[in-house]
């Protein structure tokens, strides 16, 4: 008897004291895309006492909830308690606001595992020795790209004791946690006024980071209209465009959260600014937009001091800027990216040199209209997409295999059009003797186009400041930044067109030019080479195979085609060529991104190395790790040649591991949007750009885009 | 070009803040309607006008939907008075609530709803023009054009039909204030429902 009654003792005992300890931790409730649960901090309450209840939510990935003013749409908590009888709770205190934004939409809200705290109130007369049952029907409304209404009754058993309870177990640590990152009371004076476009806050001393404010009521601010900010003189201002609300009664008190990024470290202040008569001395508040064209004063015109660094440095004067763009465009000439269409034009200058002079001229303008033409189209292009939203940087084009694959199967055309196995243009009278008409008037303006299109991945190295500040211009500003880098690059050949005396230094056509023409053909293949191997990394071996059976139907066709020119074979032969033409283009479109591995591109040697993302960097800020950040593209000639000759080096290396640096890569090869806007942050359009997070130190040194070894271990042993 | 025109004028828009201001003219706007008809606001000067922005798969629009409290007041406004009741869906190809001409119709059909144009807004225009945020969004426009009111529908901000009965109906205030040739009191709320689903 006592064999069966002893375990079923210990069973009832384990069970009631196993509902004991989950008493204060109430039942999870799972929704269609959320998970809730009510839970106390403490595992029994005393009479009189004040003790938080909290909710807790896991959120789906990519949803979200609201925050109690939820911005331009959707709805905050909802919860209706049902309590004892004498129970009584506070307001909820939410959790730090984010800002949540849905096409031209902006929320306030919550992703992730948003903790609500309540305090409740244990009435003095509640019975010691009695479990108190608390409930709660809460009602939110969960959005991603489509809202849901969800609701749920949650409930938490609370025993009342003479002694009071101890925090129960990981929970606590969770609402301990929550507590410590509700607002604190602000320790710097708040005061607003009214200013034509609506309040604008002025906090003296703000404190230092990255400044957002959520105020409590909703439509006193427009949430989606820019902020304008300024620091001036010791006080920082927060200006506002209205909301209706505010245009309807202008509050005493405009009351709210003050978010402070800082470090990795985001921290709340609970503000409560009156109302003070507009100052005499306001100084002008004006769009992020308006200081990016205008000459930076002394004043710190944004929030992030990195981002107002870098913005002011651009954006100085516009003359200079645009004088860089010019000098810019003719330096480009000399660039790895652009030589194998300098070869492509002293090709075409040799050729040149018996025609009159009517023709040079011609083609010297039509060179010139081919690169300005492509640079205001890709200029335009890319304005156009980055309207509408589109996340594109400069050299953008080279991030799809297919265009990649195009320019390889052009480039591996023009070779073998050097090698003679064919001619361009439509008077052929043996390569000897008239080589001035191969390329043609056609050709001058093919071959500044294609100039300006392999030539795009050199410019941001040499021009990023120029082409970042191109892109935050207006239209017509940016365009005619871009024009001038074009002016650039044509001009020397413009000018040797141009200037009769100039022809002159030409040397005498001869024999030599089929020479210099078939060795000019191995510069072209060079660069298909190094398409080949951007293919790779992009589109991996299929892509390579694809097009590689291109290049067999192009050249296949490009021979076939040779030969009708040369009277060898007649319409059929026209029609097969053609049809190799046509041939070509069914495996190049079938190529697709296929993530090649990028081993290449991230590893070095040893070094810890990581993939770029920001919450990476913030953690290994966090524990003030130093971080060597690489953004670099395969398709980049220039990171390629920092990466074999600088940075993968063995003392560079062996420095790296000696101080612990970890070596993040953010790889633009493919299109990336959160790359491109990271490399935004820093007034850049394209790659590459290296960073240095050094140990203790608040913000990131910018290196320079063509590194050197000692500038670098510089830096890291700084 | 045409959408380089569309992304330019957004931009002006979105930089301009040209929400409709109450009590001051409303901003025109013209386009398709479901029944392939092109309409401007300011061909109906002279008579009131009701907006309702919607999405038929926003749980909000379903609540006054599904109880029958839209088409009701749709009814009950146009009944002898001169006015005008123009349904807009400004759900972009793809998102929630985006429609074909037809599908809009059927879905008129189907409720029972009785707007008098439905207006097709899948680049968001008129939406971005009026500031619209969520579904339901409604603005109340009078005889001269005015915009008298904009805001919520009600005054009950769920899902949940059986609020509806305790609810202030905005819409119905105004047009009732207007009507009996008062002011409207409650001149602009907090909308509140699914934001409207414009192309990302």
């Amino acid at each position: 008897m006592i064999r069966i009654f002893l375990p079923c003792l210990f069973l009832l005992i384990a069970h009631s004291m196993s509902g004991q300890a989950r008493a204060q931790i109430g039942e999870l409730v799972v929704t269609d895309h959320a998970e809730s649960r009510l839970v106390v901090e403490r595992d029994a309450a005393q009479p009189g006492e004040i003790i938080t209840v909290a909710l807790m939510q896991t959120l789906q990935e990519g949803w979200h909830v609201y925050w109690r003013n939820p911005g331009d749409s959707g709805l905050p908590l909802s919860l209706d308690w049902d309590l004892a009888e004498g129970f009584d709770v506070g307001e909820v205190q939410y959790p730090l606001p984010h800002l949540l934004s849905l096409g031209p939409l902006v929320n306030y809200g919550h992703e992730g595992e948003p903790v609500f705290l309540i305090d409740m109130t244990v009435p003095e007369n509640a019975a010691v020795g009695t479990i108190a049952e608390i409930a709660v029907d809460a009602t939110w409304l969960i959005c991603a790209d489509i809202c849901v209404p969800e609701d749920a009754r949650l409930t938490v058993s609370l025993p009342i004791s003479e002694a009071g309870g101890k925090p129960t177990g990981r929970y606590a640590v969770d609402i301990d946690q929550a507590r410590r990152e509700q607002p604190a009371s602000a320790e710097f004076d708040a005061v607003y006024y009214d200013a034509e476009r609506g309040p604008v806050l002025k906090l003296t001393v703000a404190p230092k980071g990255k400044l957002e404010f959520y105020p409590y009521a909703p439509s006193v601010t427009e949430p989606s209209a820019e902020v304008y900010h300024l620091a001036h003189q010791d006080s920082y201002y927060l200006g506002f465009q209205s909301g209706f609300a505010y245009r309807t009664q202008k509050p005493e008190v405009l009351a709210g959260v003050l978010t402070v990024e800082h470090k990795g470290q985001r921290r709340g202040f609970e503000i409560f600014a009156n109302r003070i008569d507009p100052l005499a001395d306001a100084p002008e508040l004006k769009s992020a937009e308006v200081y990016k064209g205008e000459p930076a004063g002394q004043e710190n015109t944004s929030a992030d001091p990195a981002r107002a660094r870098y913005d002011g440095g651009a954006s100085q004067f516009l003359l200079p800027t645009l004088l860089l763009a010019f000098l810019g465009g003719i330096l480009l000439n000399v660039m790895p990216c652009v030589f194998p269409i300098v070869f492509l034009k002293a090709a075409g200058f040799a050729s040149l040199a018996r025609e009159d002079r009517g023709t040079v001229r011609l083609h010297g303008l039509l060179y010139t209209a081919g690169v300005l033409s492509a640079f205001a189209g890709l200029a335009i292009v890319l304005m156009v997409l980055r309207a509408g939203g589109e996340q594109l940087g400069w050299g953008f084009h080279l991030q799809s295999p297919i265009t990649v694959a195009i320019f390889a199967t052009i480039l591996f055309l023009v070779g073998l059009n050097l090698f003679g196995l064919f001619e361009v243009g439509s008077s052929v009278q043996g390569v000897g003797n008239n080589l001035a008409s191969s390329g043609g008037a056609a050709g001058a303006f093919f071959t500044g186009l294609l100039a300006v299109a392999v030539a795009a991945p050199c410019i941001g190295p040499l021009l990023g400041g120029a082409v970042g500040l191109a892109l935050g211009q207006s239209a017509a500003l940016g365009v005619l930044i871009f024009l001038l880098i074009g002016l650039g690059l044509a001009v020397p050949y413009l000018l040797l067109s141009l200037i009769p005396a100039a022809a002159k230094i030409l040397p005498r056509p001869g024999p030599w030019m089929v020479t210099l023409r078939q060795l000019f053909a191995f510069a072209m293949f060079a660069t298909v080479l190094w398409l080949v191997w951007v293919l790779t990394l992009q589109a991996g071996a299929q892509g390579v195979l694809n097009l590689g059976l291109a290049f067999l139907a192009i050249s296949f066709g490009a021979w076939i085609f040779g030969r009708v020119q040369r009277g060898q074979s007649g319409i059929l032969g026209r029609v097969a060529a053609f049809a190799m033409l046509v041939l070509a283009a069914i495996p190049i479109s079938r190529i697709t991104t296929a993530g090649g591995n990028g081993a290449e591109l991230t590893r070095l040697g040893d070094v810890e190395t990581m993939a770029w993302s920001a919450q990476a960097v913030s953690e290994l800020r966090a524990s003030n790790t130093p971080i060597f950040v690489d953004f670099t593209a395969a398709w980049c000639i220039t990171c390629q040649v920092n990466k074999r000759t600088v940075l993968d080096t063995a003392r560079v290396r062996q420095a790296f591991m000696e101080r612990g640096v970890v070596y993040m890569v953010a790889d633009w090869t493919n299109r990336d949007d959160r790359i491109t806007a990271a490399l935004e942050e820093f007034g850049r359009a394209g790659v590459p750009l290296y960073l240095y997070y050094g140990k203790d130190e608040a913000d990131p040194v910018v290196l320079p885009q063509l590194l050197t070894s000692s500038g670098v271990l510089e830096r890291i042993s700084e | 070009m045409i959408r380089f025109l569309v992304v330019m004028a957004a931009l002006l828009w979105s930089t301009a803040n040209a929400a409709p201001i109450i009590d001051q003219k409303a901003p025109d706007f013209t386009g398709l309607t479901s029944g392939n008809e092109t309409i401007s606001l300011s061909q109906f000067n002279g008579q009131k006008v009701v907006l309702e922005w919607t999405n038929h798969g926003c749980p909000y629009v379903q609540k006054h939907y599904n109880s029958g409290n839209m088409q009701s007041l749709q009814k009950r406004l146009a009944g002898g008075d001169n006015v005008v009741w123009i349904t807009v869906i400004s759900s972009a190809p793809g998102e929630q609530g985006y429609v074909t001409a037809d599908a809009a119709n059927e879905l008129t059909t189907s409720r029972k709803a009785a707007p008098d144009y439905v207006m097709l807004d899948p680049e968001g225009d008129i939406g971005r023009l009026y500031a619209a945020k969520t579904t339901p969004h409604m603005f109340v426009i009078d005889e001269l054009q005015i915009v008298k009111y904009a805001g919520a529908i009600d005054s009950v901000p769920t899902s949940n039909q059986n609020d509806i009965a305790r609810a202030e109906n905005y819409v119905e205030l105004a047009m009732r204030s207007l009507r009996d040739g008062k002011a409207v009191v409650t001149k602009q709320t907090q909308p509140y429902g699914c934001s409207v689903k414009y192309a990302k």
